[in-house]
């Protein structure tokens, strides 16, 4: 249909990061989640896992749609990340504070993503914050370094409130990127 | 003149462990405010026994240890006929009743000392009044006192003992269920507050809570500063964040998260924060305060253009719709 546009958020990160709960919590169709028994290691941490993609979507109006791509969090399936970063708006990953080494998950997914992600802006949002003695929010700036470029939130992506949160400051990152100025 | 006892040992018998994490944690909290120390074992020898009266086994064990010379406290709804009012505690359990037992314990023979039930309010208290301008003028010199400061203890009427670090970027306060500190924290003031420099008490290494050191900093900010900036912060002057604050564990409304954003992209005026932001002086100002005292404020001499990339294209007309479609202001 001509004059059609389409818009598109990725949500990224390691497996049980809460993708596919991010974006059951927003879309306004029921989610399409290609999920699958999980068979390896990650057996131990859910019984099913994404392994293609899960996709929801928002009617902006009668001529633009936003859609929601949530990445499957296996490296198996890195081949799919370029295919569903390719024009989006932004990506917003999602981290699980309790897990042995988050920051280091952080720095895997924002490494393995950078050649898809050049110049896109970008949210990170951390689950289970504050259980147990994982790193806090000023640990995660400590150790990434881009304390300006990337907004690192706490998040309870079961609350759609949180899911809303992180895309009004992903779309607040877009439209105010920072400047050299304070640098 | 009374005598003044601090040192308990206490069992919670036949109690539901949500109860008993809701009991230990209350009392935890209101015994460091009181200066006592309570000590919890799991024994029908302690100096107190708190037993759950609607339970089968706490009917059972209340029977056979309140004639054995045992000091006993019933938890129950109701008060038990019969019984001294003193021995009972209501369920479910309020940081207020828990004070006053706790404060009739360590003080037998005395006349009650008035209660900071402001500590934990009932739920569903009202918020904070506005302060009181000698209040507000107290407090907003408690605020400029934190300038600077890397470490530092609080203290007052109005607060629980507060380790505040500000090299972590963490407080630490005496143990709280979660989700209780967001209901506590709005009704916490530096009002006559003791501040004092040194390391973090030793009990909270295993019974505190940490919560992040800003949720605390901009409530202060926004109940002291009443529009003033602290004192080094010129009026004229462009403020910028050299970080993204956390939006999650901040009560931000999205003017607010607006504000943040222009911020962190450059430094901007109190004037054009206002404006565009759609936010009144004492909101912008508060947020400046508790930006310095995080040590995330940038101050330039005058502002700079900030470029919007989005602005007047379709970019801009697209995040537009998305807010609005999310129901996020534009």
């Amino acid at each position: 249909m001509s004059g059609f546009r389409e818009h598109k958020v990725v949500f990224a990160g390691p497996v049980g990061a809460g993708k596919t709960t991010a974006i059951r919590a927003i879309s306004e169709v029921v989610p399409v989640s290609t999920e699958a028994y999980a068979s390896d290691q990650v057996a131990e941490q859910k019984v099913t896992t994404t392994v293609a993609m899960d996709y929801g979507e928002l009617t902006l109006s009668r001529t633009e749609v936003l859609r929601l791509y949530g990445t499957p969090g296996q490296e198996r399936f890195a081949h799919m990340w370029e295919m569903l970063c390719r024009g989006a708006l932004g990506v917003i990953y999602l981290i699980d504070n309790s897990r042995p080494d988050p920051i280091g998950d952080l720095q895997f997914y924002l490494a393995r993503f950078a050649p898809y992600t050049g110049g896109l802006a970008a949210v990170v949002g951390v689950s289970r914050l504050g259980q147990g003695a994982g790193p806090t929010i000023q640990d995660y700036h400590a150790r990434i370094g881009r304390p300006r470029e990337l907004p690192i939130m706490s998040a309870d992506i079961r609350r759609g409130g949180d899911v809303l949160m992180l895309i009004d400051t992903l779309m607040l990152s877009i439209e105010y990127p920072p400047t050299a100025l304070g640098k | 003149m009374p005598t003044t006892r601090k040192d308990f040992s206490i069992s919670l018998l036949a109690m539901q462990d949500k109860d008993s994490l809701v009991l230990r944690s209350l009392m935890q909290f209101m015994s460091d405010n009181l200066g006592m120390r309570l000590r919890f074992e799991n024994s029908e020898r302690s100096d107190l026994l708190f037993i759950d009266l609607e339970s089968a086994a706490g009917a059972e064990r209340w029977h056979r240890l309140q004639g054995a010379g045992l000091f006993c406290i019933a938890c129950a709804t109701l008060p038990p006929e019969g019984l001294d009012p003193a021995r009972w505690l209501a369920k479910p359990f309020r940081g207020r009743a828990v004070r006053d037992l706790l404060e009739a314990l360590q003080h037998p023979a005395s006349t009650p000392v008035p209660t900071l039930h402001t500590l934990i309010p009932a739920r569903g208290a009202e918020p904070l009044d506005a302060p009181s301008p000698r209040g507000a003028e107290d407090g907003f010199a408690q605020l400029q006192a934190m300038q600077g400061k890397s470490r530092l203890s609080l203290e007052g009427p109005r607060l629980p003992l507060l380790f505040l670090d500000f090299v972590s970027g963490m407080a630490h306060l005496p143990t709280v269920e979660p989700g209780e500190f967001d209901a506590m924290v709005d009704h916490w003031t530096l009002e006559g507050t003791r501040t004092s420099a040194g390391e973090m008490p030793l009990h909270y290494l295993d019974h505190g809570t940490r919560v992040p050191l800003e949720r605390l900093l901009w409530h202060f900010s926004t109940y002291h500063s009443r529009g003033r900036l602290l004192a080094d912060l010129p009026v004229q002057g462009a403020y910028g964040l050299n970080r993204w604050p956390d939006f999650g564990s901040l009560p931000f409304s999205p003017e607010q998260r607006r504000m943040a954003a222009m911020m962190v992209a450059a430094p901007c005026s109190i004037e054009r924060l206002m404006e565009r932001c759609r936010l009144g002086r004492e909101e912008v100002v508060a947020s400046i305060n508790a930006a310095r005292l995080c040590h995330w404020l940038e101050v330039a001499p005058v502002q700079s253009a900030l470029r919007s990339a989005a602005s007047g294209g379709l970019l801009r007309e697209t995040l537009s719709l998305i807010r609005s479609r999310l129901g996020l202001a534009s």
